[in-house]
């Protein structure tokens, strides 16, 4: 690690921040992920980025930011994930079918009130389902780590997922093929405004 | 459902499919298959296209809802705001003390419900002294507010909560037994299953009136009733207490001053259909009094006035007064307690109009 070489007299203020902390951002990575190389990998990466950007500006809450790098991280690790698994899923498909083109979403709903959409479709799922995915899914917790919040066992999430996967899917589906009119109540500003009071 | 989901005898075929697809990006996604386990996976994608296409499609989905991430941030604020509320309401320890001692993911997870679950809105609907309105609310009930009268409607998807802050309001309630109908005031909580019912909370008085229907009425205690997300709890919290049913035709009335007293069914009275029609004729834009106490008849028509009519001579306080005269137009009662009860009929000062015997 870069820093590890430098006098201390060159210690910046995010890395003497990040040496204090680096042990309760692990802790918090593995929340999201039990591997040690991905923890050990977005840790690196968290305190490489904030370097850099500790050149261009300074930083006034080191902390935060450090955290916050650290979530950007998760997030493009959560969407990697997903896109090695769409990757891993087209390599076990017959080739002959790889004409098929799979209808993709943006054919099915439009996406600019996607948001929206999925905020509506996780609201009707059953309690402990919704529980299981809003950890899964905006906290990206893992699934060991909901299974010792929860006090379930792992492949009880795994049909928390499965089921919750399903009725998000009817669910969009009725709701941008139906006939039924938008709900009036759900208007786009209503997440802002119950984010806020 | 329209397009290519629909055709024919294979829907329900698809719909299965759809629940496979899913159980597979469930299970993909743990990242912990065994050999055999990839297999099967092998074999299930190959069963036709339609798998195939399926089991991408919802691996897209699932990749598209990691769009909610974003949401944590707003969403670990609300959490905070809502724990910030909690210790305000730690001297409730029976009803949150389960909750305070929840972990983070249980806070969050209550943030979460707050935010997804559909807005709660709560309006609130008045009329001024003398004025009355019908008001239709969103799930069909109709309810009608009498004279300077206000209420406050709460609708979830579970409930139709109304608090009745002040004055006398008619419940037209459309039935739904999966979303009860509540009605508080301060005091006291009414359930009700699709009916029709009348109360009246005044200063010194409650009353419940039904019309048609059962009501069910019980207490509750005072300072817990202060805000919609209480009084929500207390709902949960005590179903099992013991409540009065009250079936068409039936009254009750409870003084205020009754704290502690259990509400027993001695407290119920008969109300003949002549009375109902006469208790509900300020809907038509009349009062109707038969033989009601001349005391009681100047509080009542006080209350749609700005002026407050008293008796100010003890030996006509109980004269028996009759008569039918318009809502609003207190100047033909005057006239009648002058002319046919020989009585005076005399302005104090601009907010006071005293009744007394002819001297």
């Amino acid at each position: 690690m870069q820093g590890k070489n430098q006098a201390d007299n060159d210690v910046t203020p995010i890395l003497r921040i990040f040496r204090q902390q680096e042990s309760i951002i692990k802790k918090y990575l593995r929340r999201f992920m039990s591997n040690r190389c991905d923890i050990e990998d977005i840790c690196q990466e968290t305190v490489m980025r904030a370097l850099e950007a500790e050149k261009q500006k300074d930083i006034q809450e080191p902390k935060a930011f450090l955290f916050g790098v650290t979530r950007n991280l998760i997030r493009k690790k959560l969407d990697k994930d997903s896109r090695s698994l769409i990757d891993f899923i087209d390599d076990y498909i017959p080739k002959e079918y790889n004409a098929v083109s799979a209808s993709s979403l943006e054919e099915q709903w439009d996406t600019t009130d996607e948001m929206e959409l999925f905020r509506e479709a996780i609201a009707q799922l059953p309690e402990q389902c919704q529980k299981v995915f809003v950890m899964k899914k905006v906290y990206g917790y893992s699934h060991k780590e909901i299974s010792a919040q929860l006090g379930i066992s792992i492949s009880t999430i795994e049909k928390h997922v499965s089921n919750g996967l399903k009725r998000c899917n009817d669910y969009m589906l009725k709701r941008t093929q139906g006939d039924e009119p938008v709900s009036q109540l759900t208007q786009p500003s209503t997440l802002a405004r119950k984010g806020v009071s | 459902m329209t397009n290519r989901h629909s055709d024919g005898l294979n829907m329900e075929a698809h719909s299965d499919i759809t629940a496979e697809a899913c159980a597979w990006i469930a299970q993909l996604e743990t990242g912990d298959c065994t050999r055999a386990d990839m297999e099967a996976f092998k074999e299930w994608v190959s069963r036709s296209p339609r798998h195939a296409a399926e089991i991408k499609r919802m691996a897209k989905l699932s990749m598209s809802l990691n769009s909610l991430n974003d949401l944590a941030p707003a969403m670990s604020e609300a959490a905070k705001q809502h724990r910030q509320v909690m210790k305000e309401r730690r001297r409730q320890p029976k009803i949150w003390g389960a909750a305070l001692a929840m972990s983070f993911a249980a806070f969050a997870f209550f943030a979460f419900i707050f935010m997804f679950s559909k807005p709660i809105e709560t309006q609130q609907f008045y009329t001024r002294v003398g004025e009355s309105k019908a008001v239709t609310l969103d799930d069909g009930s109709v309810v009608t507010l009498n004279t300077d009268s206000r209420i406050e409607v709460t609708f979830s998807d579970d409930n139709r909560i109304v608090k009745l802050l002040k004055g006398e309001v008619y419940f037209d309630v459309a039935a739904n037994k999966q979303r009860p109908f509540w009605v508080y005031t301060n005091q006291d909580r009414v359930r009700v299953v699709g009916t029709e019912f009348l109360i009246r909370y005044l200063a010194d008085n409650f009353k419940l009136m039904v019309t048609e229907g059962i009501v069910d009425v019980a207490k509750v205690a005072l300072n817990t009733a202060a805000s919609g997300e209480e009084q929500r709890v207390l709902i949960t919290q005590s179903n099992n207490d013991d409540s009065l049913s009250l079936t068409a035709g039936q009254q009750i009335v409870l003084p205020h001053q009754r704290d502690g007293a259990q509400l027993s069914a001695d407290l119920i009275s008969l109300v003949s259909e002549k009375q109902q029609r006469q208790e509900l004729s300020w809907q038509d834009g009349f009062h109707d009094f038969s033989d009601m106490a001349l005391v009681d008849v100047a509080a009542e028509v006080s209350r749609y006035i700005p002026e407050q009519v008293i008796v100010t001579d003890d030996a006509v306080k109980d004269l028996k007064f009759s008569g039918i005269f318009r809502v609003g137009e207190p100047q033909v009662f005057f006239d009648a307690l002058k002319l046919s009860y020989g009585l005076k009929v005399e302005r104090l000062d601009g907010k006071t109009v005293a009744i007394s015997k002819r001297s």
